[in-house]
Parts: C-alpha cells; structure tokens; sequence
C-alpha cells in the first residue's frame, strides 16, 4: 500500500471522509495497539481501547485543525483512553494497574494468552507498573516508541525539561527494582 | 540503558494472527454503519420534528378542553343553587315554570273536576268562618 503522509490523508479527507480514515487506521494502528497495550497490559483491553481512539478520531476528524500533528493528536487521543480505561476497570473491579498489588498486574500477564513473556519480562512489566502514572508514560514513549521529547511535550502538555526529569526518575527506579531479588 | 537493550523488542507481548488487518476493515464497517445511522436521522429529522409539534398542540387542546369544561359543571352544581337562594324574588314564575317544561305537570294531573269547581265558587263570609278549623 503507497505510503500516504498527513497531509495528504487531510486532503483526501475533504473529499472521500471514509476512504481517508481507513487510511490513517492503517498507517497508525500499530503504533497505537502498542502504546495502549503498555498501559492496559492485556490484549483485549487494547483492542477495545484501539477501537475507541479511532472512533474519537472519526468523529474528531471533522474539527481536527490540523495546526498538530495528526501522529501526536492521535497519541493523545489513545493516552487519554487508555487511561480512562484503567481508572473505569479500576473502581469497577476494585483492582490496581499500579504500585499498590504486585499480584493483580501478574495475574493479568498471567492471564492473557497473548503474553508470552520470560519471567524477566514479567519482573520488568511489574516495574513499570509500579511507576507513577506520568513516568511511566514518558518511558514508554521515550523508550520503546522513541519519540523525540518535543513529540512528547505535545502528546503530555508537559515541557521537555520536566519530561527529561520524568524520564530520568523512571529509569533509575526501574534499575533499582530489577536489581531486587 | 543497555541492560534495557534485550527487552526493547521483545517485551513478551503477542498479538493474534491477522489482528491489524483484520482491525481496519471492522472500523471501515463500523464508521460506515455510524454514518448510515446519521443520514438515517438528518432524513428523518423535518419528519419527526413535524410529529412533535403535532402532539404537543394536541396536548396543550385537550388539557384547556379539559380546565373549562370541568368548570363549567362546577358552576351549574353549585354556584347556581347558591344564586337562585339569594335572588329567586328576581325570578319570575314563569322562568320557574319554563325549568320544569320537560316534566309535564298540569293542572288536571293534581286536582279533580269536583275540587277544581269546589275552589272557585264564591264562599259567603259565614261559609268561610265554618269551615276554618282551629
């Protein structure tokens, strides 16, 4: 499939608004699957938060001004679902995605048939489950989608002095926790 | 960071076979199926704005039907009696007479022939005083 760049996907959309969309669903849907998953942890819960970004982005398309990035609107839409997510699945089930039950975020590993992780694997998810919400994010986006910090800034609405911060803060305690028995 | 280099890749994450492929064309279904649904409702939106306003006028008719003529029957049952107590000196016999039309009283039905020749023969004073009684 020819590789299509924003703008041309905004230009498309003026005049063929679905055609369009199912483009911008194909160029991004990796990208996002992956960062919502590092957040929700099972498979299921991403492809519902997944499907979710993209219907918001549908119906937001139309206002969409494009004054950002489409790639960064649609990394702020996907966050903020995905965070949304968990805080519903949290009072609903009365479980932590966080720092307060080791146990919870296992079993959801455990759980999931599309983890096959090591036990390194499981440790090192664990470790980022115990990070403060704000950290953990910046370290996804910065670690594992390397997205430049001024990216970031726009996803978060955080300045890139606080996010490098963020970054060296997650990093260290990640470290330290791996280093336990 | 290169202790984190192993795990960059590999963060033991699976998805299932044809999962993105699949994941475009159910949201090409399901954005198709919301804008089915839109068009469905702009078509159907004069309609049911029309059926709105056609309801509510009918509502707003019954209920005013409804207030005057539950006031009216307040008025015949009971401020008219309290009307007729106070002013039956204005009310002529035959205004009395014409309310009772529909019931068909004559005088035939109340008196005999005897007793109706018998009240207008003119008594003597003496006639009259023997036939009062203390």
């Amino acid at each position: 499939m020819k590789d299509f760049s924003d703008s041309q996907i905004f230009e498309l959309y003026q005049t063929d608004k679905e055609k369009a969309f199912n483009i911008l669903v194909r160029k991004y849907q990796e990208k996002l699957y992956w960062h919502i998953r590092k957040i929700v942890i099972t498979h299921d819960n991403a492809d519902d938060v997944l499907q979710n970004t993209f219907m918001k982005a549908w119906r937001g398309l139309e206002k969409f001004n494009n004054n950002s990035m489409l790639y960064t609107w649609l990394y702020r839409i996907a966050t903020n679902e995905a965070l949304t997510f968990i805080k519903k699945d949290k009072s609903r089930q009365n479980i932590s995605y966080s720092n307060t039950d080791e146990n919870n975020v296992i079993n959801l590993l455990e759980d999931d048939v599309y983890f096959e992780g090591s036990e390194f694997e499981k440790k090192f998810q664990l470790a980022l489950s115990k990070l403060p919400e704000k950290q953990r994010l910046v370290f996804n986006m910065k670690y594992f989608d390397e997205m430049k910090y001024e990216q970031i800034s726009e996803v978060l609405e955080t300045s890139v002095g606080g996010l490098k911060a963020s970054y060296h803060h997650a990093v260290n305690k990640i470290k330290e926790f791996l280093k336990e028995d | 960071m290169d202790e984190f280099n192993n795990i960059k890749n590999k963060n033991g994450f699976k998805v299932p076979d044809g999962y993105f492929n699949s994941f475009a064309n159910k949201m090409a279904e399901k954005v198709k199926d919301e804008q089915e649904v839109k068009t469905k409702i702009f078509l159907l939106k004069p309609i049911l704005s029309m059926a709105a306003i056609f309801i509510s006028v009918l509502v707003i008719s019954w209920g005013v039907f409804a207030y005057f003529n539950q006031t009216a029957e307040q008025i015949t049952n009971s401020d008219a009696l309290a009307y007729l107590e106070c002013n039956i000196d204005d009310i002529s016999d035959d205004m009395l007479y014409e309310s009772y039309e529909d019931e068909n009283i004559t005088t035939e039905e109340v008196y005999t022939n005897d007793e109706i020749d018998y009240l207008e023969e003119e008594l003597t004073e003496d006639e009259i005083i023997d036939n009062l009684d203390f």
